[in-house]
């Protein structure tokens, strides 16, 4: 997620399950997918049977997806970053040999390739600090004067209804709109800086305007790429890409990685030269393989260069692809079921002074949240050519940011000032993942924990350090369908009765309900919302979780209810600390006495950010949230406007979103009744009018309908390339190929081809006709839903609509700690003492990861752990096999924990297939059976010979069938910038037991 | 060879093993005792709980590195000797040549000398070794009947309602399913409704020999030129696709 919008601007699979049949490449690494995803993986076998697809997958052990691939490289566990950097430099060197292997007219218009770095920025290459880049001030474009679309007021001047947008002499972050004609006057006139109000300055009629911001305007190589110029321009972001990886070479590849070079530029000729062309395209697929690494957020934003590189995304058949491990993650992750967003992926604000106001945007004269997440737009070519649409910026008068976050404060607190409820969001004031929450855990922070659906004594990194801080909590409720380890953490091996009797912990077991007993939707990895129907009752007496979130809320709402101070009154004498609300009610704050005093006269106007104050009479009253009225204030299950449908049905009405009032969208005029579902994110307004669960959902259950429910199995689109746009519905605004604006030629094609016409006639998505987006259909919206706003032809926007400029990112900015290029890093725990790539002279292992303290981890090279060991899942278990695990046929087709490894290995430790052996890391051991496989082979890292072996980490000590839990071995460690535990490369010893 | 037919296409087959369970919940069969083994198949073989069994190969072949998976089951013979070897008359050919147990007649622990006597011989005389009766379940070696594939005949021309388990409170007993079409996915095998790639078709048996000999041909253009018709030498009318030679599978090369 946070690699993806590094370098697209959104944080999901750019395309969707169908769109696998479209691919001529599939590139599958990181990932087990014909094991982990059986179903979905149907759409790689229509991609061979329709295209004659080639299937490629590289990784550390031959699986059943290596049995069905075309291709297959091993690699050893933690070194992706060197394989696909090594792509890379492949693809680029081959570019400069014959001008293949890289789509250079998608590069040119649909990435960031042709801006101009700062000067001071230097690579991983530089001899001054091998394997880290120049300062993070460095990791930036290089700026011209920024675009300015005001002029200053002029005294003594004619101005028309036409005129520019002027602001005053001395900015006011107010600009002001010329509407009565005439000549202003010899002095500059009082600026009113409340929107929509008017002055009158000589002849002329001014009103004001909420601002937009200046645009920032990096500067560009220039066309057309020659020697020198263009792509070749020696300060461009594309040759800082090629010297980041020019040490990438196929014999280092072979070197880090363990794969033959033969074979690596094989993959490189067949994936590169496969779906470069326009109307050719490769999808990428991966899953925990990449993401489970103290890198593994590089590891993904290396795929996203390839990709960029190739013109891979945003066309049919193009992609990369995360496959989410559970049908509805995608679901749980747009829901903020991550510590740092707020639902809608709205980042979370954080305890810094200038979070605890909202803000209106960009231009706040004081440090607000808004001011902050609202970007600048950046436009090389500002005021000419196409535009960054700078998504979250400014449409209408107001900001897209400012809209989803005020509509979803109305959503939680329809009665509350917008202002006010921004203070009843909790600021972040510490990380707040799975690792920090265990750890917060250990140490008695946290007291109280929900388990709904998890079992994290099976599935978190160091077990014998997680059971053991679950001793710590007072109390612990698991909502699951069978007692899992979890639930039954107090009863774990190793415990003796006295141990037993001294865990303090008040453990509640709630039975849940499983996804045939209740009804609601879920999201897929291609980001296609389906509701479901209940198709039986759970059974006994479990619940719908969702009933009992909701009976648990309503109760906690009851504990909560607060008795409002009394009304102000005039001419009173207040003492410090006395309280008021306003007399129109309680607006959610109170006002609180800090300079005593009497009352004036007349009720003064209420200031909603908290810690503003105001002055009344003598009194002074600062605006404060003293009564945790977040909670006594929270609608709940929903707001009272949503009164018919089921429960799950009323939550999915809020989180599409509704009319608090009658109002007038801002953005489009569309008018809605109070009560009423509105169409789109489109129609939020910033103000208040609107509220809002999800912004991404909006469109999802409409006046017309619950859309997710939609059943038509008809493919509409003209080139039959899987839309189904009417079959359940996929967030943004139905839309399913994410970027589809990169699918047209945005500048004139390389054999004449309009500008919109589509870069692979055959499949394409949308098709921009010079007018409209209706090219190749007889009815619109049969298409794809075109990315952002739908009358915008590529000649007024850039493709990459979420992204300040515009285009895609092969140098990302300061969003990723490492810098703006990934650089190859041995994992935490590595076989290795020093990093081939640097020759020992750069870091060994990330710089930028966090070592929890307590944590163990084996040294570099430590001779007690000389193996390298990585887990994974089978097809036949899921995850911590709270459900598998209890279901007998599951436990006969896997019974029990294996350990795979190589014949050379258990022919080195005397390990005859079928043996019990002890598998040990620094953390502990356990004991399993072996597996001995060809589908492991030994790699040979720069000249040494290096074991690795694997065992699937589906067990634990409850269910039906139960056996050692490869977390165990596991390193308490997380990547440098999601904390993602490294769970997928760690060193062990093995043994015969 | 007329009557109905089964493609077993290895090439698509990705082991996930979803044919060995909905096999079982078809059948109403319990999930048999198991441990792990060395290998990814379990049970190690066809039992008296387990129709079909998917069987995990790994070989390597001119040099190539092979992961095979093979359904294993009754190949429905067009001449099953299995049927003349039961003493009871207890294995019927239809017409449209499937082969099956009739559970009435099947009496196991009579058709031998001694009652646990193995081989028994509907099994001694099948080329492929099927039929089975034993499994172990809680500990305790159970299984009255002789058990094999019986391509889901149960199923066939019967209406979707007759996809309600036989165990489930929601089948109303005593009530016939009757068919109105023969197309409806009800009417076809269990396991080919659950085969996620789609590796199981069925059809009429001539379709299915075009269908697999036009796949081998594919396959033996296109990286795997030992791709073959199992099995050759006899009549069966279930086949299967496979990838290399029956004995890199470790197959009689019928």
């Amino acid at each position: 997620v946070a690699a993806l919008g590094e370098s697209y601007g959104r944080g999901a699979m750019t395309n969707h399950w169908i769109d696998l049949k479209n691919a001529n490449v599939l590139l599958i690494m990181g990932s087990n997918a014909v094991e982990n995803h059986p179903i979905a993986s149907r759409w790689i076998w229509t991609a061979k049977e329709q295209n004659n697809a080639t299937i490629i997958h590289v990784d550390p052990r031959f699986t059943r997806t290596s049995a069905k691939a075309d291709m297959y490289a091993p690699i050893r566990s933690g070194t992706d970053i060197t394989f696909l950097g090594g792509m890379i430099r492949w693809m680029i060197n081959k570019w400069e040999t014959d001008g293949t292997c890289i789509n250079q007219k998608y590069v040119e218009d649909c990435t960031n390739a042709l801006f101009i770095v700062d000067d001071n920025f230097e690579t991983c290459r530089d001899t001054d600090h091998l394997g880290t880049f120049s300062a993070s001030s460095t990791w930036d474009y290089k700026y011209g004067a920024n675009y300015n679309p005001y002029t200053t007021w002029l005294a003594s001047t004619a101005y028309t209804t036409t005129s520019l947008v002027v602001e005053p002499t001395v900015p006011n972050a107010r600009h002001y709109l010329c509407t009565i004609a005439g000549t202003s006057g010899l002095s500059e006139p009082v600026w009113p800086t409340t929107e929509n109000s008017t002055v009158v300055d000589g002849t002329v009629t001014w009103k004001c305007v909420m601002p937009a911001p200046q645009i920032k305007k990096p500067l560009k190589a220039t066309l057309p790429t020659g020697p020198g110029t263009g792509l070749n321009d020696p300060q461009c972001v594309f040759q800082k890409l090629k010297d980041q990886y020019s040490a990438y070479t196929p014999q280092m590849v072979e070197k880090i990685c363990g794969t033959d070079a033969g074979l690596f530029q094989d993959i490189c000729e067949a994936y590169c030269g496969g779906t470069y062309a326009d109307n050719k395209a490769g999808t990428m697929l991966y899953a925990m393989g990449w993401t489970q690494h103290t890198v593994g957020t590089q590891n993904i934003r290396t795929a996203t260069i390839i990709q960029s590189l190739l013109g891979n995304i945003g066309v049919a058949g193009g992609g990369i692809d995360a496959l989410r491990g559970w049908h509805n993650v995608q679901g749980a992750t747009d829901h903020a079921l991550l510590q740092h967003y707020l639902p809608g992926y709205l980042g979370a604000p954080t305890n810094v002074a200038g979070h605890a106001k909202l803000g209106t945007g960009p231009l706040d004269l004081t440090t607000t949240y808004l001011k902050g997440a609202v970007p600048i737009a950046m436009d090389p070519d500002a005021p000419a050519g196409p535009q960054s649409s700078n998504w979250w910026g400014r449409f209408g008068t107001q900001y897209n940011r400012a809209r989803y976050v005020v509509s979803l404060l109305k959503a939680w607190w329809p009665s509350v000032n917008h202002n006010v409820s921004w203070s009843y969001i909790p600021k972040k004031h510490t990380d707040c993942t799975y690792l920090s929450l265990i750890k917060a855990i250990n140490d008695g922070i946290i007291k109280g924990l929900f388990a709904w659906g998890t079992n994290p004594m099976v599935m978190g990194p160091d077990q014998n350090y997680e059971r053991n801080a679950m001793d710590n909590l007072e109390w612990l409720v698991v909502c699951d369908l069978f007692e899992t380890e979890t639930a039954n953490f107090w009863q774990r091996p190793g415990l003796t009765p006295t141990q037993i009797a001294a865990i303090p912990t008040e453990v509640y077991l709630l039975p849940g309900a499983s996804f045939a007993e209740k009804e609601g939707s879920a999201s897929n990895s291609g980001r296609l919302m389906q509701w479901r129907d209940t198709a039986c009752p759970p059974p006994g007496n479990a619940k719908d979780e969702l009933v009992i979130i909701n009976d648990l809320g309503a109760a906690i709402k009851g504990l909560y209810s607060i008795t409002p101070p009394a009304a102000w009154a005039a001419s009173t004498a207040y003492a410090l600390n006395d309280l008021v609300q306003p007399t129109a009610g309680n607006n959610g704050a109170q006002y609180k006495c800090t300079v005593a005093s009497t009352s004036g006269a007349i009720e003064p106007a209420w200031p909603t950010n908290i810690g503003d104050i105001v002055v009344d009479g003598g009194v002074t009253w600062t605006c404060v949230n003293l009564l945790n009225a977040g909670i006594a204030n929270l609608a709940w299950p929903v707001g009272p406007l949503l009164t018919t449908g089921t429960l799950a049905e009323k939550v999915a009405k809020e989180v599409n979103g509704y009319a608090l009032v009658n109002y007038t969208s801002n953005f489009g005029s569309v008018n809605y009744t109070a009560g009423g579902q509105i169409l789109n994110f489109f129609h939020l307004n910033s103000g208040g009018e609107s509220a809002c669960g999800n912004w991404l959902f909006c469109g999802t259950y409409q006046a017309t309908g619950n859309k997710m429910r939609s059943r038509d199995p008809v493919d509409y689109h003209p080139a039959q390339i899987g839309i189904y746009d009417k079959w359940g519905y996929s967030w943004p605004v139905n839309r399913r190929i994410i970027y589809n604006r990169a699918s047209v030629y945005n500048t004139l094609g390389p054999l004449g081809q309009a500008v919109g016409t589509p870069l692979n006639p055959t499949k394409w998505v949308v098709w921009w006709t010079g007018a409209n987006w209706n090219g190749g259909c007889t009815s619109p919206q049969v298409n794809d839903v075109v990315d952002g706003f739908g009358t915008a032809g590529p000649t007024t926007w850039l493709p990459y609509i979420m992204n300040a400029e515009g285009v895609a990112k092969l140098m990302g900015g300061k969003g990723l700690l490492e810098g703006p290029f990934p650089e190859h890093y041995e994992p935490r725990e590595t076989p290795l003492t020093a990093n081939i790539l640097t020759n020992g002279a750069g870091p060994l292992t990330n710089p930028s990861a966090y070592d929890y303290p307590g944590a163990i981890y084996a040294d570099a090279g430590d001779p007690d752990y000389p193996i390298i060991c990585t887990t994974y899942r089978l097809t036949e278990h899921w995850h911590g096999g709270g459900c598998t695990r209890n279901t007998p046929t599951q436990c006969e087709l896997m019974p029990e924990p294996f350990v795979e490894m190589s014949e050379e290995l258990a022919a080195i430790k005397g390990i005859s297939n079928g043996d019990l052996v002890t598998v040990s890391s620094i953390r502990g051991s356990i004991d399993l059976k072996a597996c001995v496989t060809k589908r492991w082979k030994p790699f040979v890292i720069n000249g040494v010979t290096r074991h690795e072996i694997g065992m699937p980490w589906h067990w634990g000590f409850a269910g039906l069938c139960s056996g050692a839990s490869a977390n165990v071995l596991t390193p308490f460690i997380g990547d440098a910038n999601t904390r993602i535990p490294e769970t997928k490369v760690f060193l062990v010893n093995i043994a015969k037991a | 060879m007329t009557g109905k037919g089964m493609l077993i296409d290895t090439s698509k087959c990705t082991a996930c093993r979803a044919c060995q369970v909905t096999c079982k919940q078809w059948h109403s069969l319990p999930a048999e005792d198991t441990y792990f083994t060395g290998s990814y198949t379990n049970p190690p073989d066809n039992s008296g709980a387990n129709l079909t069994v998917v069987k995990f190969i790994e070989a390597e072949v001119a040099g190539n590195l092979r992961f095979l998976f093979f359904n294993n089951r009754c190949r429905h013979c067009n001449t099953p000797s299995c049927k003349g070897a039961c003493p009871f008359g207890a294995i019927k050919r239809q017409a449209d040549g499937i082969v099956r147990i009739v559970k009435a007649k099947c009496t196991p622990r009579l058709c031998t000398a001694s009652p646990l006597q193995e081989p028994k011989p509907c099994q001694a005389n099948c080329p492929f070794h099927i039929p089975k009766w034993k499994y172990y379940l809680n500990g305790k070696k159970v299984g009255a009947k002789m058990k094999k594939c019986d391509f889901c005949f149960n199923r066939m021309n019967t209406s979707p309602q007759a996809l309600v388990l036989k165990d489930s409170p929601q089948r109303t007993p005593g009530v016939k399913y009757v068919s109105t079409d023969g197309l409806t996915k009800s009417a076809l095998p269990a396991c080919q409704v659950t085969c996620p790639p789609g590796a199981i078709i069925t059809g009429d048996i001539g379709d299915i020999e075009t269908a697999a000999a036009n796949k081998v041909s594919y396959l033996q253009a296109n990286g795997y030129p030992y791709a073959n018709v199992y099995p050759v030498d006899i009549q069966t009318h279930v086949k299967w696709v496979l990838l290399e030679n029956p004995e890199v599978y470790g197959l009689e090369p019928y």
